[in-house]
């Protein structure tokens, strides 16, 4: 059993090149969420852990509930969504974000990204 | 060898044992009508013996068992009480998975529930004991909140309330009229002495409730009591944490508990005198 709040850290401007090209979704098999407050609180039924998602770890999981996309993407969404995020500000959330869902299993980066949601379930 | 069952709200316990006065000081923590010489089903079968070998005769020591196996260490034979708490708490706690089960007091007042969890230390017994022997509550359980899967009542046990070391001689003083059982010394927890449910609390044991408020308690020396907003996804995962079977009941233990927090007030609650508290916990009764 996992309970944990969501912690990102910062990875280099190397890793963030890289990962620049990649296609992000996210894990559908299992997943259950709930927004509470201003958190979003995600069960993930793979690992059986549960994760508080604040802030732009909400945005970037609510982002990609609406489907897949790539780093670039989603650096050019969270700055029209936050209007007083910079650039590298916004590159360097974005890449600490993806690199914490991933390693909690939430997301996956390969190229053949499917929008479809089926697996997803909210509950209302 | 002497044996019972005792009945503690959804629980039959069968108990067994040959040491000579621990059913009369069980007894004197349950109401006569909870007992009976024979039930047609027993949720847990417990023993509570004297280890086999030498032990038996030196230094004396107490040995809980279910279903004839022994999850604890033995302890010595004056606390043979504490560990029939404790191993109770043990035989719910790791297998009435019919319930989700958190590590928290549960009271109830006009039909609705405050469930204080509380990690140890935090002050969670002396407050439940002060709240449902002062302060107009009904104790539902100091140490198991039982949640149903199917409905989301909370379901009452009313057994003893555990209190330890300084709540002790606290308590006493405060409830002139309370039932204590004697001390139990040097126990891992240090000393401990249970507390009976105030008799309203033993009469309605049969009466679920549903959850109010989720607060989380903390003594504080020389604070103020005070009630504060907590956030509701911090109280879901503080609740998480304290249940003890959350893992096992997977997606649905995650959507009761997300269920129960939303409709739930989630607060924090710090103090130091026990009349302060009830008069906040008074307060918060008479809320809307």
């Amino acid at each position: 059993m996992t309970f944990r709040t969501v912690a990102t850290t910062a990875t280099s401007p190397s890793d963030h090149r890289a990962r620049s090209l990649l296609n992000w979704r996210l894990l559908q098999d299992g997943l259950v969420w709930r927004e509470l407050d201003s958190d979003l609180l995600v069960f993930c039924g793979r690992s059986g852990a549960t994760h508080r998602l604040a802030d732009a770890e909400a945005w970037l999981f609510e982002r990609l509930l609406r489907g897949a996309a790539s780093t670039e993407q989603l650096i050019v969404d969270i700055r029209e969504d936050a209007a007083d995020e910079s650039a590298p500000m916004a590159e360097a959330t974005i890449a600490s974000t993806l690199a914490a869902f991933e390693e909690l299993g939430l997301v996956a980066n390969d190229v053949a990204a499917s929008d479809d949601m089926s697996g997803l379930s909210h509950i209302p | 060898m002497p044996a019972v069952y005792l009945r503690t709200g959804p629980f039959v316990s069968h108990v067994r044992t040959s040491i000579d006065s621990l059913i009369g000081e069980i007894a004197r923590l349950y109401p006569p009508a909870w007992f009976s010489p024979a039930e047609p089903f027993a949720d847990f079968h417990v023993e509570l013996e004297p280890p086999p070998g030498i032990r038996r005769w030196i230094g004396p020591q107490v040995l809980f068992k279910i279903d004839g196996e022994s999850p604890f260490k033995p302890l010595g034979r004056a606390q043979a009480l504490a560990l029939f708490e404790w191993g109770l708490n043990g035989c719910i706690g790791t297998r009435a998975h019919q319930f989700l089960i958190y590590h928290a007091a549960v009271i109830e007042r006009g039909g609705r529930a405050a469930i204080l969890p509380g990690t140890p230390g935090a002050g969670k017994s002396t407050l439940t004991a002060g709240l449902v022997h002062r302060g107009g509550w009904r104790l539902l359980s100091d140490e198991l909140t039982l949640v149903s899967p199917s409905d989301a009542r909370i379901a009452a046990l009313a057994r003893p309330i555990n209190l330890k070391n300084q709540s002790i001689a606290l308590m006493r003083d405060y409830l002139p009229g309370g039932v204590f059982s004697a001390e139990v010394l040097d126990t891992a927890k240090g000393t401990v002495c249970l507390l009976r449910a105030p008799d309203e609390s033993l009469a309605r044991v049969a009466e679920p409730a549903v959850a109010r408020w989720v607060i989380f308690p903390r003594w504080k020396a020389d604070a103020p009591a005070r009630l504060e907003r907590l956030q509701k996804g911090a109280a879901m995962l503080e609740l998480g944490i304290q249940s003890m079977n959350y893992s096992i009941h997977g997606e649905r233990g995650f959507t009761l508990t997300a269920d129960l927090v939303e409709r739930c007030d989630t607060l924090r609650f710090e103090y130091s005198k026990l009349d302060d508290a009830v008069a906040a916990f008074d307060e918060l009764a008479a809320r809307p």
